[in-house]
């Protein structure tokens, strides 16, 4: 059975790709064939992102307009058993996706057996959003923990409640929620809003929560996503969203409170 | 010199038929009394007398284009026919518009960006953080801080700064703010 997974956000620069390459990885370690689709057209980077950028030779447009087959658009990682990835074109822009062919597209992907599709979605406010939540069976929506990115992520909420095709046969959208960039010292401080607050202004159900972490720019800089440097606390967050998605019940882990912080913090603490 | 200023709810009707009217007038008797009427069309002697003996105040006229009009709150006759409350029972979300003439009931939050406009009730029973533009006689929400509630034409939003209930009514002229608590009576 295909699943396909719109990865979106209201705001730009949330964490959408990075979300999708890194889930992308997970789900693939976790043995299920996934694909991982660029649907920010005109701005594509997730092939960097996985590193993959020199071997694009087709993408998204290519296949849509039927110049070559669905088999030699997809890039198969070699780093990585059961990935594929599918890129955006560089050159055109979005006003090249319609409906009929998105929707073409979509099935290609299901009848060549994956398991997991995800697409990685341009913000909400920008064109070509709506072709993402159109044929989506779960909306993933990543927010960061502030207040402009949450108002943001409420009204795409709602519009994957009306425009997406299930929404319109009356079936509903799975929406599922990642706190991105979670900085403990901020929530300790008390100037960055909890997961509390967020869920329940969005009142969707939570898939996880990922801590800030330098590693994240560094990963993303060499090709390499963070889930594959288990030293990287996102990239364990991101592993065990994974393990979520396939259907394990893992519980969420305190990527809030500010870590132990050695002796000497220790020590300063007591004579504060 | 006295000068008193009323903010007047107004019906105005377009009079096609006596029979009409009359029908539609007995239909609506009791929310037409509360109004004012401007009315189009012929006054016959018999919708006269009726008016009279009903004490409704009404002129003959129009309002469209007259500047005064944005001062004063006309409610269209819609208001009247279509008096089912409509209840939401998801989240009104950012960039959501509702408007309606009827009473509205809303289950779960209002948020942050949305905007709700009725000329009925407004009841909310979980926050609101929105904006509600309430002309009705009665509501009954508990405020976010952040919200901006209007209640005919007058922005309340600075009594309900608490985190409680409140219920607000409309009673001649006058808006009655109430803090609910528990076993109120
Ligand atoms: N958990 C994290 N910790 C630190 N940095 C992060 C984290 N997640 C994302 N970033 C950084 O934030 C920036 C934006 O991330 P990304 O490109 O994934 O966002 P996006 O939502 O896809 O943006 P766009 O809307 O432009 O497509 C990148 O530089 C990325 O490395
Ligand atoms: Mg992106």
């Amino acid at each position: 059975m295909s699943e396909v997974y719109a990865v979106i956000s209201g705001k730009g620069g949330v964490g959408k790709t990075t979300t999708a390459a890194n889930l992308s990885i997970a789900t693939a370690k976790e043995g299920k064939k996934t694909v991982v689709v660029d649907f920010d057209l005109g701005q594509r980077n997730l092939d960097m992102i996985l590193g993959l950028e020199n071997r694009v030779v087709y993408d998204i447009t290519h296949v849509m307009d039927g110049e070559v087959n669905i088999k030699q658009a997809l890039i198969k990682d070699k780093n990585q058993d059961n990935l594929y990835f599918l890129a955006a074109s560089q050159t055109k822009d979005k006003t090249v996706l319609n409906e009929e062919k998105v929707e073409q597209l979509i099935n290609m992907l299901k009848e060549e057996g994956f398991e997991f599709i995800f697409l990685d979605s341009p913000a909400g406010i920008e064109s070509g959003f709506e072709h993402t939540i159109l044929f989506a069976d779960k909306a993933i929506i990543v927010v960061n923990p502030e207040v402009s990115s949450i108002r943001d992520s409420d009204r795409v909420i709602g519009l994957v409640d009306s425009k997406s095709k299930k929404a319109k046969e009356g079936k509903s959208v799975e929406k599922l929620l990642i706190i991105n960039r979670i900085n403990p010292e901020l929530v300790d401080k008390g100037e960055m809003l909890t997961s509390e607050d967020i869920l329940e202004i969005l009142s969707i159900k939570l898939l996880g929560k990922v801590p800030e972490d330098k590693k994240v720019i560094d990963a993303s800089n060499k090709g390499k996503p963070v889930i594959l440097n288990p030293d990287s606390e996102a990239g364990n967050a991101y592993a065990r969203i994974g393990k979520r998605l396939c259907g394990e019940d893992i519980p969420f882990a305190d990527v809030e409170s500010v870590k132990n912080q050695g002796i000497l913090s220790k020590i300063t603490g007591i004579f504060k | 010199m006295l000068v008193k200023q009323f903010t007047i709810r107004a019906f105005e009707i377009n009079i096609e038929s006596q029979e009409e009217f009359l029908d539609f007038f007995t239909k609506n008797r009791e929310i037409i009394q509360k109004y004012f009427l401007i009315i189009n069309g012929k006054v016959t002697e018999n919708i006269k007398k009726i008016l009279k003996e009903e004490k409704i105040l009404f002129t003959v006229g129009t309002l469209k284009n007259n500047s005064f009009v944005k001062n004063c709150h006309i409610q269209e006759i819609k208001a009247v026919e279509e008096k089912e409350s409509k209840i939401f029972n998801f989240p009104i979300r950012s960039g959501m518009e509702i408007k309606s003439n009827s009473d509205i009931i809303l289950l779960k939050r209002a948020n942050s960006a949305s905007s709700i406009q009725t000329d009925g009730n407004f009841i909310a029973l979980d926050t609101v953080e929105g904006k509600v533009e309430c002309n009705g006689e009665f509501m009954f929400l508990k405020a976010s801080p952040k919200a901006l509630i209007l209640f005919n034409g007058k922005d309340i939003s600075s009594y309900l700064q608490k985190n409680s209930f409140f219920s607000i009514t409309f009673e001649e002229g006058n808006i009655e703010i109430k803090e609910f608590k528990r076993g109120n009576k």
